[in-house]
């Protein structure tokens, strides 16, 4: 009988130059580290760049990993760090400030009808108007399924500050849910 | 004693970690409780479970390209591996002893290149100066800018690969053709202990694994192949150690062994006659 090794055993085979090891760890987080980018810079191309380059900093960096933190939160600031530095060099897009009012618009059209009946889609798009940090941590808090503190750990925030952040997020979704036409207990 | 008990909007708070699970015990608790007593928080936590659920079903519709982002990683380690080996051949063939000595950089300067070493070493050049280039390539230089580079770097390489022609050619000159099998970052001894007095080992390799990657290992411990494959596939390899020292052969098997990815099995062989390559054993 084998057990996969725990984040923290690959993670010290990793700073032994282990591939095998590498290719494990690998395996274990790009969807999610790829999903993670993608939220942050909303551009799959440039999320497929940053994942590549946060994951050679994992093979890079494995033997600085100091265990204060865990694997999985380590792997996550990396990623973090690089789309942020990413997206510093590029211009940010400006904020589509007519979304809300597209969604007025169409609320009676029957390409709105349409959307009703797909939620998921709708929640999408919002989720995708949020402002950044809100879209992040409705990410990792309903996606990536982070607990507070691990949230507080990655952000570099307290943990009070995690719980008021999502609250204020789902309002904020709520909000753009509601303009959609969805119905919610938030607005 | 504190207080436990938390107010209706700090469980309004939590509601999102209560849905995925992630709440401490008396935190949950204090939902639970909460819940039993308000039917309005119990439609919210309704709504939240909605909302959590389609969220992550979106996120998780984004298809991932997981053999592009590793295809490009293999390729960027490639890259990265075939610089440091690189580094390695052009640092054991550029000083000579005295030199590197005089300097103190700690070289291997008996680590004299024969003609393949030669070949190895204009080889490594290249690969690294192509290295150098790649990260100026198409993103951020237009084409003529690359050809610009590209024969400058062509240039460097035929001057460094005239420079180390003439140095090996005037060592081959000065002193005997003799060759250790010392790596260049192993910290092995650079002691000029006989071919035949130093430590064997018996290794096989995994059967994808590519052989640059073997060989940069294989330099990496300070390591050369004496004989094989046998027909069982195994090899022998020789340690720039002397048979002797048990302690040192012992870490660099472990080295060996720490790379599962590579090698499939390696232990200490017996340090054969002097006919190594037709007395080893084939297991």
């Amino acid at each position: 009988m084998s057990t996969e090794p725990d984040d923290k055993t690959l993670l010290e085979r990793v700073a032994l130059k282990n591939e095998a090891a590498f290719r494990t760890l690998y395996d274990r987080y790009h969807g999610r580290i790829y999903h993670y980018i993608t939220t942050i810079v909303g551009d799959l191309a440039m999320a497929e760049d940053v994942a590549t380059e946060a994951f050679l900093d994992v093979w890079r960096g494995a033997e600085k990993f100091s265990g204060r933190s865990q694997v999985k939160t380590w792997i996550f600031a990396i990623a973090r760090n690089k789309a942020i530095s990413a997206l510093r060099k590029r211009r940010e897009s400006p904020l589509d400030e007519s979304f809300a009012e597209r969604l007025e618009d169409c609320a009676d059209t029957p390409e709105m009808a349409s959307l009703k009946a797909s939620m998921a889609e709708t929640l999408k798009a919002c989720v995708a108007h949020l402002s950044a940090k809100h879209r992040e941590i409705v990410h990792l808090v309903y996606y990536q399924e982070m607990s507070i503190k691990e949230v507080a750990a990655l952000l570099e925030i307290p943990e009070n500050t995690v719980k008021t952040r999502m609250f204020h997020a789902r309002k904020q979704l709520a909000a753009l849910a509601a303009k959609a036409g969805l119905d919610t207990h938030m607005s | 004693m504190m207080k436990t008990s938390t107010t209706e909007a700090k469980i309004r708070e939590l509601l999102p970690w209560y849905v995925t699970g992630k709440l401490s015990e008396q935190e949950r608790e204090d939902v639970k409780q909460a819940l039993a007593n308000d039917p309005g928080l119990a439609q919210e936590l309704e709504h939240i479970r909605r909302e959590q659920h389609d969220v992550a079903a979106a996120a998780r519709a984004t298809p991932i390209p997981s053999a592009a982002i590793w295809d490009k990683l293999a390729a960027r380690l490639e890259a990265e591996a075939t610089a440091e080996a690189a580094a390695t051949t052009i640092t054991e063939a550029l000083p000579t002893k005295d030199a590197a000595r005089q300097e103190g950089n700690g070289l291997h300067g008996n680590s004299l290149p024969g003609a393949g070493s030669f070949a190895a070493v204009t080889g490594a050049l290249k690969a690294w100066l192509a290295n150098l280039v790649k990260p100026l390539g198409p993103p951020a230089m237009p084409a003529y800018g690359q050809m610009a580079m590209l024969a400058t770097a062509l240039a460097i390489i035929l001057l460094q690969a005239g420079i180390i022609g003439y140095l090996w050619l005037e060592q081959r000159r000065a002193e005997p053709l003799y060759q250790t099998a010392s790596g260049g970052n192993s910290g092995g001894s650079d002691v000029t202990v006989s071919p035949d007095q130093r430590a064997k080992l018996l290794i096989s390799f995994q059967p994808n694994a590519p052989l640059n990657r073997i060989s940069s290992l294989l330099r990496h411990i300070g390591a050369e192949t004496v004989a094989g494959p046998k027909s069982s596939g195994f090899y022998i390899i020789r340690l720039d150690l002397p048979a002797s020292d048990k302690a040192a052969i012992e870490r660099r098997v472990q080295q060996l062994r720490s790379r599962p990815d590579l090698v499939r099995f390696v232990t200490p062989a017996f340090n054969p006659t002097p006919s190594e390559t037709t007395a080893s054993p084939d297991p």
